[in-house]
């Protein structure tokens, strides 16, 4: 039993981190009443723009036979993974905050959009690697990340990152302006917070936080190996848990756990074909419980951000 | 400086003119993407892909019938969204229709009934098309009607339930094409259905095949939808229901001030949504003959685009259908030419790129923008 604890909790942490990134990201942007249905694309784009880094700085040293500096093994990916999930948050907030566009479909554009950019790219560089196998590798690359075992230090930033959002939301000055804006930016605005600051502050980062999701997933859950679609849905997971942990990250990271061994035990698990399909239906389920069980005890503080999904415009009042 | 002003109304031809613009941009766009991306000549790209389309006879057929589903799930999502229902689980209805008459299809073919050779196949399929088309209906109604309950009952938020039903409908079907312990199985493998009812020396053979007219198994369905655009029109623009529909969405509070009874409204057109997603459900597994959990591919999400880039209308819904089905198979056709060396997942991209064009522009539609000399004054 022990031993299959100690085998167990660091691989279901190991699932759940990606999870945890995507919905920290997504509380902070619903927070500002952005309903981003962009994550999962955003998470694709993050994680594909950390593999097109990796990928090039791998080449220019292992290729030529030189060796890699561990500083900028982890440097390259990283920025690059924030820099293509920063841009996508930018196109996000153009168009839904700027543009006031239709934030649901914007969201869902984006998806499709990201996927699409991910498995296009990863596709392209499967080629140029000149690979055998549908997947790359980055076998010298991922080592600076983790051992593929255990939750390595980006883990511990995504731990991290939840903490400094849940205590940013409920202690800071900035955090209740940025709540304000979200459940009222009508109000906020007449109190003299900049809504269009706030929430583009806040999609922004959240976006890059989400990235950080599909960079972790590439380096550490699957071990530095990208194959198209091997994402899956787990930026839908991600918004699940958003709802599934009523929009508080420290929350989030217990759920997410949860959900990782939820997805781990499947894997362990010897059901039969099937039902393993109808396992996977558990994490829907339990957070369309949730989301009901919410709506019926109309807490405040449980209930979605009231303006989420809804474009501002000062003179429509 | 800069001000920005919502405008009193344009005038369609105007809005639809900005529209056309930005399509052409964003083919301009994608064009310069693909050039970079690929070093390939734009011509011949956008030539290949209508090759892909509308090549042959048999492709025309194959892309028709793609714009048809697309349109007829558009059509479907658009009530609710006219009442400002943010409905995205348009992905889940469909895939329960198909469910629903797979499921008719399959079972009906292990009852003596429909197995008797000496009765003719288009008596039996007389009593069971009807029943496929009914268990449809109602399995989108259900997958309607819960998301529009809970949320004219205690304002649960929509678009998270309906996006969540989606995978409740994916996991089931995924469950019930996987698991071999059901009374009778699927195929041998156990992991796909394959054609329903395709074995020609059983009394089943053909069972639940929606009938091919006029030569082409596509013509059924194009004309279904063709009929239910009319309809929608119909029902949104002239009948007392479309018009409660628009009221409630403009206002509920007008609404209900008025005497509307809000809360029938949002079930009943949730209801008539998830029906006629069935009713593409029934239509695509009916004509595929078979059911997999990509039958609908994403796009019940692609609908919710393309219903509200054309603004609510049917018609222009069509075109969106076009152009859409146009871009994502077009581009596929590209990708499967290995001489171009691109992956169909451009498809995606270039999609995307148009997506965002039509969604940006629909900007310089409702709002305008005006300069102010005086630059103290600001904003």
């Amino acid at each position: 039993m022990w031993e299959f604890l100690v085998s167990f909790i660091p691989r279901a942490v190991m699932q759940g981190m990606p999870l945890l990134y995507g919905s920290t990201g997504e509380i902070l942007t619903e927070k500002a009443g952005n309903l981003n249905l962009g994550i999962p694309g955003i998470m694709y784009v993050g994680a594909i723009s950390g593999v097109i880094g990796a990928f090039f700085y791998e080449q220019a040293t292992v290729g030529a036979g030189q060796p890699m500096v561990g500083i900028l093994a982890v440097l390259i990916p990283m920025l690059c993974c924030l820099l293509g999930s920063f841009l996508m948050g930018l196109l996000y907030c153009f168009l839904t905050v700027t543009l006031r566009a239709n934030q649901n479909v914007t969201g869902l554009a984006m998806t499709m959009f990201g996927v699409g950019f991910g498995n296009f790219f990863g596709g392209s560089l499967i080629k140029l690697a000149h690979s055998e196998v549908p997947s790359l590798t980055f076998a010298s690359t991922c080592n600076f990340f983790g051992d593929g075992k255990h939750p390595g230090w980006l883990a511990y930033l995504g731990i991290g990152i939840a903490i400094v959002a849940s205590l940013f939301l409920r202690f800071t000055r900035k955090g209740m302006q940025l709540r304000a804006v979200g459940e009222n930016p009508a109000t906020a605005d007449a109190a003299g917070i900049n809504v269009t600051r706030y929430k583009y502050v806040a999609t922004l980062v959240g976006s890059m936080i989400a990235g950080l999701g599909g960079l972790y997933y590439v380096m550490e859950c699957a071990h530095g190996t990208w194959a198209n679609e091997g994402f899956g849905d787990r930026g839908w997971l991600a918004i699940a848990l958003v709802i599934f942990t009523t929009w508080r990250p420290s929350i989030s990271i217990f759920a997410s756990i949860l959900f990782g061994g939820l997805i781990i035990l499947s894997e362990h698990l010897s059901l039969p074909l099937g039902v393993k399909e109808l396992y996977k239906l558990a994490p829907y389920v339990v957070t369309l419980v949730v989301l009901i069980i919410v709506s019926l005890r109309k807490k405040r503080e449980n209930l979605p951000p009231q303006s989420l999904g809804l474009a501002y415009f000062r003179e429509e009042r | 400086m800069l001000h920005i002003s919502k405008r009193a109304g344009l005038p369609a031809w105007k809005a639809w003119l900005i529209r056309g613009a930005a399509i052409l941009l964003a083919l301009v766009v994608c064009s310069v993407v693909t050039v970079i991306v690929t070093k390939l000549n734009p011509i011949v790209v956008f030539k290949t892909m209508f090759d892909g389309t509308f090549g042959s006879s048999r492709r025309v057929w194959v892309t028709v019938y793609r714009i048809v589903i697309l349109l007829g799930i558009s059509l479907a999502v658009t009530p609710a969204f006219k009442m400002r229902f943010w409905n995205i689980g348009a992905e889940g209805q469909v895939l329960v229709g198909a469910f629903a008459t797979a499921i008719c299809m399959f079972y009906a073919g292990k009852m003596p009934f429909f197995q008797n050779p000496n009765i003719s196949i288009a008596v039996k399929n007389l009593i069971l098309i009807p029943c496929m088309l009914i268990a449809s209906l109602l399995a989108g109604a259900l997958w309607g009607f819960l998301p529009a309950f809970f949320k004219s009952r205690w304002n649960t938020n929509e678009t998270l339930f309906t996006l969540m039903m989606n995978y409740v409908a994916l996991q089931l079907v995924k469950f019930m094409i996987a698991y071999r312990g059901f009374k009778y199985i699927w195929s041998p493998n156990g992991t796909v259905v394959g054609i329903l009812n395709s074995d020609a020396t059983l009394g089943s053979y053909g069972l639940g095949w929606l009938p091919e007219v006029g030569g082409s198994r596509y013509l059924l369905p194009a004309a279904v939808i063709g009929a239910v655009t009319i309809f929608l029109y119909v029902y949104l623009k002239y009948s007392k229901q479309g018009y409660e529909i628009a009221v409630v969405g403009e206002s509920e509070r007008t609404a209900s001030y008025s005497g509307i009874k809000v809360n029938r409204v949002i079930i009943r057109t949730m209801v008539l949504s998830g029906m006629l997603c069935g009713l593409v459900g029934f239509l695509l597994a009916g004509t595929d003959r078979t059911l997999t959990d990509t039958l609908v591919d994403g796009r019940g999400y692609t609908a919710v685009m393309v219903s509200w880039m054309s603004k609510f209308n049917p018609i222009g819904m069509i075109f969106s259908s076009l152009l859409i089905v146009f871009m994502q198979y077009g581009a596929k056709e590209v990708a499967s030419r290995p001489e171009l060396g691109l992956n169909h997942n451009f498809a995606d991209i270039l999609t995307g790129i148009i997506l965002f064009f039509i969604i940006g522009c629909e900007f310089f539609i409702n709002y305008q923008l005006q300069f102010s000399r005086n630059k103290k004054r600001g904003v």
